[in-house]
């Protein structure tokens, strides 16, 4: 084992790709090791920080992005919450992935979907972005192995691709774990909403319903996002713990900066570096990039050299290149009714009735959903803005806070090769390693979607007899980075192939949502889980 | 606020949340600088919101307040003066007064908002005073919960209306 190397296999990122690839190898008793930017941090900080924190932070109000967060940001490793992402195109790009050891599942919202078979086709089938090499059927097992490791519930029977029919998509066993209950906010909606034609899907999520591994169920701490309270929510630290059981070692505020290409094309090392700036050098036999979907591209292009001359990886030019998100729009309104959004956890009700058909070949399908979030902060700012005090302002908090709905649509975006992440060529972080770069726009198909998915959010306000208070077209962003070394056949126009191996260096994988060649509407996490999954399997036939 | 329905945890953690407190600023009184004592502006506290308010968080807010505003001494006097003359019966009638100026209600509202919110001066150089013990959070404590401190398992579900039924 490793006698040449000094480990069997180097993950750089420890996050849940990386955690569950380390989990997994290190489980086989191949010697790990494991990179990570940033620091390892623990929940109990994470918690009080927030709670002490006097501007609250979360998906929700990322307009204050910037004046806090309750993750650290060190020189080494700037967060992402802040100034640290550069924005060159004509629409933010403003994500936040969290750069500590267990990553950005730490505050993710933690749905868990799979895609459903024809978004492994868009090309064929419906004329757009590009088609998979793999098909649903033949990630299908992989999704559930990897709903096994994160420990999922999710509700069995849905016919998730919002027909209102029979289950779907097909699976060869059932949810981990059985599915949240709806709040009662969530019945109530869909009471109003289902005459109207609008097919309610619960999310698979990564909240324990069950005592799961270490994890306690779901107590309903509504702050899914930025921290589970209590650790009944998964995150990738712990596929991080498992791998540490297993013997693999991980190395936080260790920034990978530096691949070494040789002769033969192979990677034949990784240099890190500390925040004190020294500069040391790991090798392995498999190298695995978990870095997510900017950091990772970042690392590859800026290490141009005699064996690759473009960059890791990058003889398509594709790396950094289609990059996709989720861009979305939302709607406020008021219900004249009690709803109390914010019971139980932020999970989401949501109606995808726009999932798949042919007018995929004109507008993108799209996934409706409703906050659950308690909205007392925001509505109690907004009161006393005002000037509201006395019974009044007691009154309104109240009755607002029961009747205010944020609606919200996410949609499917193409990938597009203007679309990309760069080292940006001036700027730098604290260790001399350029910050990423950003050029993003949205194009004529996302604004179809768009008009399309306002003719839905008017129609469930004309349901709920609800007064629209503002509608955002705003290019949202919906924290799901995907895209930038984008899988393939043809190593032309293609980063990695089926097997997520890149086609130039055939002992270097990569990781997570990055490899995806269409975004569907879905949150991504569960098909980047699978794909990490299917490498560790590779890996170990190799090793 | 109606006790009967605050569980016995949520009493444990609200006694725990004040002893913390205590423990996080002992010996914090007002600022010697100041001629509004404790008990003078936890008084005018009381009217502005028509709550039972705890000693211990309106000495910290004085002091918060007192740092973000330097008149705050001026604005106190005039509020209670203001009070004191009319003899209001609430805060309702304090709004309802034809003579209430601009600058009194301005005032008003800066120490109701920093109850309310559990925060002091603007987001740049923001101060937490409270978090769950932010007034805000008392007219809807029975039906949801603050964030991160959620009720427990199988608190919620579709026949589980909030505030009514547990």
């Amino acid at each position: 084992m490793a006698t040449d190397f000094d480990a069997d296999v180097i993950v750089i990122g420890s996050g849940v790709m990386g955690g569950i690839i380390a989990a997994r190898v290190a489980k086989a008793g191949k010697k790990v090791i494991i990179l990570e930017s940033g620091p390892r941090v623990k929940r109990r900080d994470i918690v009080e920080t927030y709670r002490n924190a006097p501007v609250k932070l979360s998906l929700a109000n990322a307009k204050l992005q910037g004046v806090g967060s309750p993750y650290p940001s060190l020189p080494h490793s700037p967060s992402t919450y802040g100034d640290y992402l550069q924005q060159m195109g004509p629409v933010k790009f403003n994500t936040s992935y969290l750069r500590v050891v267990g990553g950005t599942t730490w505050h993710f919202g933690s749905a868990l979907w799979r895609m459903i078979p024809n978004d492994f086709a868009l090309k064929s089938k419906y004329g757009r972005g590009r088609d998979w090499p793999i098909s649903y059927d033949e990630l299908e097992p992989w999704y559930l192995q990897a709903e096994m490791d994160i420990g999922v519930t999710g509700t069995d029977g849905q016919d998730e691709s919002g027909k209102g029919g029979a289950p779907y998509p097909p699976r060869s066993a059932p949810y981990p774990m059985p599915g949240l209950k709806p709040s009662h906010f969530m019945k109530k909606l869909m009471d109003r909403l289902t005459p109207g034609g609008f097919n309610p899907v619960l999310e698979a999520s990564a909240r324990a319903t069950v005592p799961w591994k270490k994890r306690p169920i779901c107590a309903g701490n509504n702050a899914c996002n930025p921290v589970c309270p209590i650790a009944a929510k998964y995150d990738g630290s712990m596929s991080i713990d498992e791998a540490e059981g297993y013997g693999a070692q991980v190395l936080d505020n260790a920034v990978v900066h530096k691949i070494d290409v040789g002769d033969d094309r192979q990677i034949s090392a990784i240099w890190y570096k500390r925040p004190d700036g020294s500069e040391h050098k790991l090798t392995a036999a498999r190298y695995v990039m978990a870095a997510y979907a900017i950091e990772s591209p970042k690392i590859m292009l800026l290490n141009k050299q005699k064996n690759a001359p473009n960059g890791i990886a990058n003889s398509s030019d594709q790396v950094g290149r289609n990059l996709m998100d989720h861009t979305g729009i939302s709607m406020n309104v008021m219900a004249k009714e009690d709803y109390w959004p914010g019971q139980g956890p932020t999970q989401l009700l949501t109606y995808v009735n726009n999932r798949d058909g042919d007018f995929r070949r004109d507008f993108p399908q799209y996934k409706i959903k409703v906050r659950n979030t308690t909205p007392v902060l925001s509505t109690t700012q907004k009161l006393l803005a005002k000037g509201l005090m006395g019974s009044e302002l007691d009154a309104e908090i109240k009755r607002q806070s029961a009747r205010s709905l944020n609606w919200a649509i996410d949609f499917e975006t193409l990938p597009n090769p203007n679309n990309r992440v760069t080292p940006h060529p001036e700027k730098k972080d604290a260790l001399g390693i350029p910050v990423p770069a950003i050029w993003y726009d949205v194009d004529d198909y996302w604004h179809a979607g768009k008009e399309q998915g306002l003719k839905d959010l008017y129609r469930i306000a004309e349901l709920l007899d609800a007064d629209v208070v503002s509608v955002d077209e705003g290019f949202q962003n919906r924290q799901h980075i995907m895209g930038t070394t984008i899988m393939g056949d043809d190593p032309a126009d293609s980063v990695v192939d089926r097997d997520c191996r890149t086609h130039d260096h055939k002992n270097m994988f990569i990781a997570g949502t990055s490899v995806m060649p269409s975004s569907s509407c879905v949150n991504p996490t569960l098909t980047g889980a699978a794909l990490s999954v299917r490498i560790a399997a590779e890996i170990l036939k190799e090793i | 606020m109606n006790t009967s329905q605050i569980s016995r945890r949520a009493l444990l953690q609200g006694s725990a949340a004040v002893l913390a407190l205590a423990a996080l600023a002992p010996g914090v009184v007002a600022n010697p600088a100041l001629a509004a004592t404790d008990d003078a502006f936890l008084k005018l506290s009381t009217f502005l919101t028509g709550k039972s308010l705890n000693p211990t968080l309106s000495a910290r807010y004085l002091v918060a307040l007192a740092k973000h505003n330097p008149d705050l001494d001026g604005e106190i006097t005039a509020l209670q003066g203001f009070i004191d003359q009319h003899g209001f019966a609430d805060m309702d009638a304090f709004l309802a007064a034809p003579d209430l100026s601009d600058d009194l209600k301005a005032s008003a509202l800066k120490i109701v908002s920093a109850w309310y919110l559990g925060v002091v001066g603007e987001p740049e150089v923001a101060e937490l005073i409270a978090y769950a013990d932010a007034l805000m959070y008392v007219p809807t404590n029975p039906y949801i919960p603050v964030p991160t401190y959620g009720p427990g398992p199988h608190t919620w579900g579709p026949d589980i209306i909030p505030g009514v039924t547990k």
